[in-house]
C-alpha cells in the first residue's frame, strides 16, 4: 500500500511540476553556485547555481516518462511475443527464441546511436530504443513460464471444450504468467531510468539544461567529494522509486492471484 | 510385537504457528520395535506424515511440535537441538521418498548418492564405501552394481530408482526407517517386487520401519502393526491382521469398505444395441522423436465403444494408454488411423471444423489441482465452455445452468463463485466432471480420474461418473493403471503394452480367463494385493 501510495504522489507531483517548482528549471543565480540545503534553495544548488530541488522536480517528470512508457512497449512487445512462442512450441518457438538471441548479441550502444543518428535526437526514439531492448528479457522470462503452465492440464481442457489457441492465450494462460511478469515490469523501470541516465550522459539522450534523475546522478557523481548533496538527493529520489516500485510489484502480485499470499497447503 | 520398542511417541501434538484452529496432529501415540513394520495409514490431511516427518525435525515451514514426547535412543527426539538431528538423520532414522523421480539428484552418480552417507556419517574411506555401496545395492536387487555405480539416475527404470533410494537410506545402517508411500508412483509389477525388498531387508537386518500409506491393499502386504489416523488423531491401532479383518472403528471399517472390489454393480452394466458405435478408432498411431529415434507410443490400435458402454484401458506407465486417451480427443500427436465418432471423421478435422465437433468429446484428467485454471471460478470454468458453444446464453440462464450441474455432481449449486484453491481434490473433481458433463457429449474420456483422490472419496466419485454416464448413455473411455478400479467400472477392457492392445474383451471374462501372457502377469501382480487380503479375511 505504502508503495502504491508513494507512485501515485510521485505521479501527481510530476504532473504539477510547472505550478509547483519554486523556480523555473534553467534559471541560475551563479552567485550562489553549489550552495548546499538553504532555506532559499531546500536541496541546494548546483555548479551553475540551478536550484536542485526543481532539477529534480522537472528531472522527474523525464524519469518516470521514459521509466513507464519505455516499460510498456518492452511489456507489450515482450507478453506477446513470449506467450506466442511459449504456447506454439516446436518450431516457432525455436525461430522466435533465436530471433531474440541474435538481438542480444547486437550491441546496443551501436543499435542507438546509428538509431539516433538516422532519425535524430527525439523524446520519442529514447522510449523506442530502450523498450526494444528490454522487450528481450521480458520475452524469456515470459516464454519460460508459458512453457510451464502450458502443461497444464487446464490448457489441455480449454483446447478440449473447444476454445480457439487465441483466446486460451488471452483468456487462460496470460493471467496465469502474470505473476513474475508484474514482479519484472517493477525490476524493469528502474532498470530503464538508469539506460535513459547512462544514454543521457553520453549526450545521446536527454541534453542539458533539461534535467533527468539519471542525468542528476551522473552530475552529482563528478562533483561528489566536493558538493555531496548533488548526489544524494537525487539517488536518493532513485531509490525510494525503486523501493515503492518493488513493494508495489509483491502487492500487485498478491492482488492478482486469488490464492492471496501461498501457503503451506498442508499436508 | 517383538521385544522392546526402539521408538515410543506419546500424545504427540504438532500445529501450525498461528493458527487458531485445532492442531493438525492431535494426541498422537505410537511406538515400534526392531525388526517390526508398523504401518500409518490415513487419508490426505491426516497427519500421518507430519507425525514422523516430526521425529527428524523436518517438519514444514509453521509447523511445530507443541506437545508430547518421542524417546529412540534414550533421548527425546523434540528435545534435540539442529546438530544432534544431523547425527540421527541418516545415520540412526533414515528417510525413503514416494517419487523416485525427485528423490534422487539427477547430477550425481548413484554411485556418489549412495557413498555420500557412508562417508559423512561412517567415516568410511572412498574405497571402503565402495565395495560396501556395491553390495548394498547389490543386496536391494540391483544386479551388476559394481558398473552401474557410475550411472545416473535417468538411466534407471522408476523400480530401479526407488531400490536405488532404499540403497541411499540404509547406507549409513539406521535403525529405523521411514518410508513415506514408497510404492505409490510405481506400477503394479514393480510395486510388488519393492514391497518384497522392504519386507526381506526388515526381517534380515532387523530394521524398524514406519510405513506411511494411503492404501490399504499395500499396508496389508507389509504391515506387523497398523495405526489408523483420522484428522490428526489415532481413531483405531493393532495388530494389521485383526485391525484389517475385524475393524473396529466404524472409519477404518469405511476405509476398508471404499477399496475397489468385485466385478461392476448390475445397475451400471451396459444394456444397449450392440452393434451401435459411439467411437470406432481404427489403426491409430502416434510416433514421437526421442533424440532422432522414433518411438511408437501407439502402435495400430483398434478400439470401439459403444453408446453408453464404458471401455477401460489399463497398462503400466509407459504402455501408452495416456496416450491414446489424448489422441482420441485430438489434443496429442495424431500420426495415422482413423478416428470416428458416430458419422464424424475426427482424425481428418482441424481449425475451426474441430473445434465445433469438440463438445461431442469430453475429458477428465487425472490431476484435479491442475486441470482447474487457479484464476477462474467455478462458475467461469463450468460456464465458459456453455457459452462458447451457445448451449446457454444471457446471465440468468448459465446461472440456473450452472447450478443444476453443480447439484448433479454433488456440490452445493451456490459454489460458483469459488476457486479452485478453496476446494478439496475431490470436489474439484467433481468440478471437472460438471464442466465435461457441461456440453452434453457423446463420448467422455476418463485419464485416470480418480488415482489422485483418496480411497473413500475414489469410491464416491467412480459411483457419480458411472452413475451420470449410464444415466445420460455417454460412452466412456476409462483409462486406469488400477485394475480393481477398472474392474469395478468397464464394460469392456483393453489391455495395452508398448503401444499395442494385447488383449481385449468383456471385463469378468478377461479378469477369470486372461488369454495373454502379459496380462495374466498384470493380474497376478496386482491379485498379489488383493488376494493375500482376501485369505486373511476368511481366517
Amino acid at each position: 500500500m505504502a508503495g502504491l501510495a508513494f507512485m501515485l504522489l510521485l505521479a501527481l507531483v510530476a504532473l504539477l511540476t510547472p505550478w509547483i517548482a519554486p523556480y523555473g528549471y534553467e534559471e541560475q543565480d551563479l552567485a550562489l553556485a553549489a550552495s548546499p540545503p538553504s532555506l532559499a534553495h531546500w536541496l541546494g544548488t548546483d555548479t551553475l547555481g540551478r536550484d536542485l530541488l526543481t532539477r529534480i522536480l522537472y528531472g522527474g517528470r523525464v524519469s518516470l516518462a521514459v521509466g513507464f512508457a519505455a516499460t510498456a512497449v518492452s511489456l507489450i512487445v515482450g507478453v506477446a511475443w513470449g506467450i506466442v512462442a511459449g504456447y506454439l512450441g516446436g518450431r516457432v518457438d525455436a525461430w522466435m527464441m533465436r530471433i531474440v538471441d541474435i538481438l542480444y548479441a547486437l550491441p546496443f550502444m551501436i543499435f542507438v546511436i546509428l538509431l539516433t543518428v538516422v532519425f535524430g535526437r527525439s523524446f520519442l526514439l529514447l522510449f523506442l530504443a530502450i523498450g526494444l531492448v528490454e522487450w528481450l528479457t521480458m520475452a524469456r522470462i515470459v516464454r519460460a513460464q508459458v512453457r510451464s503452465a502450458r502443461q497444464q492440464d487446464y490448457i489441455a481442457a480449454a483446447e478440449v471444450s473447444g476454445l480457439s489457441h487465441a483466446r486460451i492465450m488471452a483468456r487462460h494462460v496470460l493471467p496465469n504468467v502474470l505473476g513474475p511478469v508484474v514482479v519484472y515490469v517493477t525490476l524493469t523501470i528502474p532498470a530503464v531510468m538508469l539506460v535513459e541516465a547512462f544514454l543521457s550522459f553520453l549526450g545521446l539522450g536527454i541534453q542539458p539544461p533539461q534535467s533527468s534523475w539519471g542525468l542528476l546522478v551522473a552530475e552529482g557523481v563528478e562533483t561528489m567529494e566536493e558538493y555531496p548533496w548533488l548526489l544524494l538527493f537525487p539517488g536518493l529520489c532513485l531509490s525510494l522509486t525503486l523501493f515503492s516500485l518493488n513493494f508495489l510489484g509483491d502487492g500487485l502480485r498478491d492482488a492478482l492471484d486469488p490464492r492471496g499470499r501461498l501457503g503451506f497447503r498442508g499436508q | 510385537m517383538s521385544g522392546e520398542a526402539l521408538l515410543t511417541v506419546r500424545d504427540l501434538v504438532i500445529a501450525f504457528a498461528g493458527s487458531e484452529s485445532a492442531p493438525v496432529v492431535n494426541g498422537v501415540d505410537f511406538h515400534v520395535g526392531s525388526g517390526e513394520t508398523l504401518a500409518i495409514v490415513g487419508e490426505s490431511g491426516s497427519g500421518k506424515t507430519l507425525s514422523c516427518l516430526s521425529l527428524l525435525g523436518l517438519l514444514p515451514p509453521g509447523a511445530r511440535v507443541t506437545g508430547g514426547n518421542a524417546r529412540f535412543d534414550n533421548a527425546d527426539q523434540f528435545r534435540l537441538d539442529e546438530s544432534q538431528l544431523r547425527r540421527i538423520r541418516g545415520r540412526r532414522i533414515a528417510m525413503v521418498f514416494q517419487d523416485p523421480m525427485t528423490a534422487l539428484n539427477p547430477y550425481l552418480t548413484i554411485g556418489a548418492q549412495v557413498m555420500e552417507p557412508m562417508r559423512h556419517h561412517l567415516g568410511l574411506s572412498r574405497a571402503e564405501s565402495r565395495s560396501r555401496t556395491i553390495a548394498l545395492l547389490e543386496e536391494t536387487g540391483i544386479a551388476d552394481a559394481a558398473r552401474r555405480l557410475n550411472q545416473f539416475p535417468h538411466e534407471f527404470s522408476g523400480g530401479m530408482r526407488q531400490r536405488v533410494g532404499i540403497a541411499m537410506a540404509l547406507a549409513a545402517e539406521p535403525a529405523l526407517l521411514i518410508a513415506d508411500e514408497p510404492t505409490s508412483a510405481l506400477d503394479v509389477t514393480v510395486q510388488a517386487q519393492i514391497l518384497t525388498l522392504l519386507r526381506d531387508l526388515s526381517a534380515s537386518r532387523g530394521l524398524a520401519m514406519l510405513f506411511i500409506s494411503h492404501d490399504l491393499d499395500v499396508v496389508r502386504r507389509i504391515a506387523s502393526r497398523v495405526l489408523v489416523m483420522e484428522a490428526g488423531r489415532v481413531v483405531e491401532s493393532g495388530d494389521a491382521g485383526t485391525v484389517l479383518t475385524t475393524p473396529e472403528h466404524p472409519y477404518t471399517r469405511k476405509l476398508l469398505e471404499s477399496l475397489p472390489s468385485g466385478p461392476k454393480p448390475d445397475e451400471f452394466r451396459f444394456t444397449g444395441r450392440s452393434d451401435a458405435r459411439a467411437l470406432d478408432v481404427s489403426h491409430l498411431s502416434v510416433t514421437y522423436r526421442v533424440s532422432g529415434e522414433a518411438l511408437q507410443a501407439v502402435d495400430d490400435v483398434n478400439l470401439f465403444i459403444r453408446p453408453g458402454e464404458v471401455v477401460g484401458i489399463v497398462g503400466e506407465s509407459g504402455s501408452g494408454k495416456t496416450t491414446l486417451a489424448r489422441a482420441v480427443v485430438r489434443i496429442g500427436r495424431l500420426d495415422g488411423g482413423e478416428i470416428r465418432l458416430g458419422d464424424v471423421a475426427l482424425h481428418q478435422l482441424d481449425g475451426g471444423a474441430l473445434r465445433r465437433q469438440r463438445r461431442r468429446v469430453q475429458m477428465v484428467f487425472q490431476d484435479p489441482y491442475s486441470s482447474l485454471d487457479p484464476r477462474m471460478t467455478i462458475f467461469e470454468t463450468i460456464a465458459g465452455p456453455l457459452r462458447l458453444h451457445r448451449i446457454a446464453s444471457g446471465r440468468e440462464a448459465l446461472d440456473s445452468r450452472v447450478r443444476q450441474l453443480l447439484e448433479e455432481v454433488g456440490l452445493p449449486p451456490e459454489w460458483g463463485g469459488r476457486f479452485p484453491h478453496e476446494l478439496s481434490g475431490g470436489q474439484r473433481q467433481r468440478v471437472a466432471i460438471a464442466r465435461a458433463l457441461a456440453l452434453e457429449p457423446e463420448l467422455l474420456v476418463a485419464d485416470e480420474p480418480v488415482s489422485a483422490l483418496d480411497v473413500t472419496i475414489q469410491a464416491l466419485v467412480l459411483r457419480l461418473l458411472q452413475g451420470l454416464v449410464k444415466q445420460r448413455g455417454i460412452a466412456m473411455l476409462f483409462v486406469s493403471h488400477d485394475l480393481a478400479v477398472v474392474r469395478q467400472v468397464a464394460d469392456r477392457v483393453a489391455v495395452m503394452q508398448s503401444g499395442r492392445i494385447v488383449e481385449c474383451g468383456d471385463t469378468e471374462t478377461l479378469f477369470s480367463a486372461p488369454v495373454e501372457s502379459y496380462t495374466r502377469e498384470l493380474l497376478a501382480a496386482s491379485r498379489g494385493v488383493a488376494e493375500s487380503g482376501a485369505t486373511e479375511m476368511q481366517a
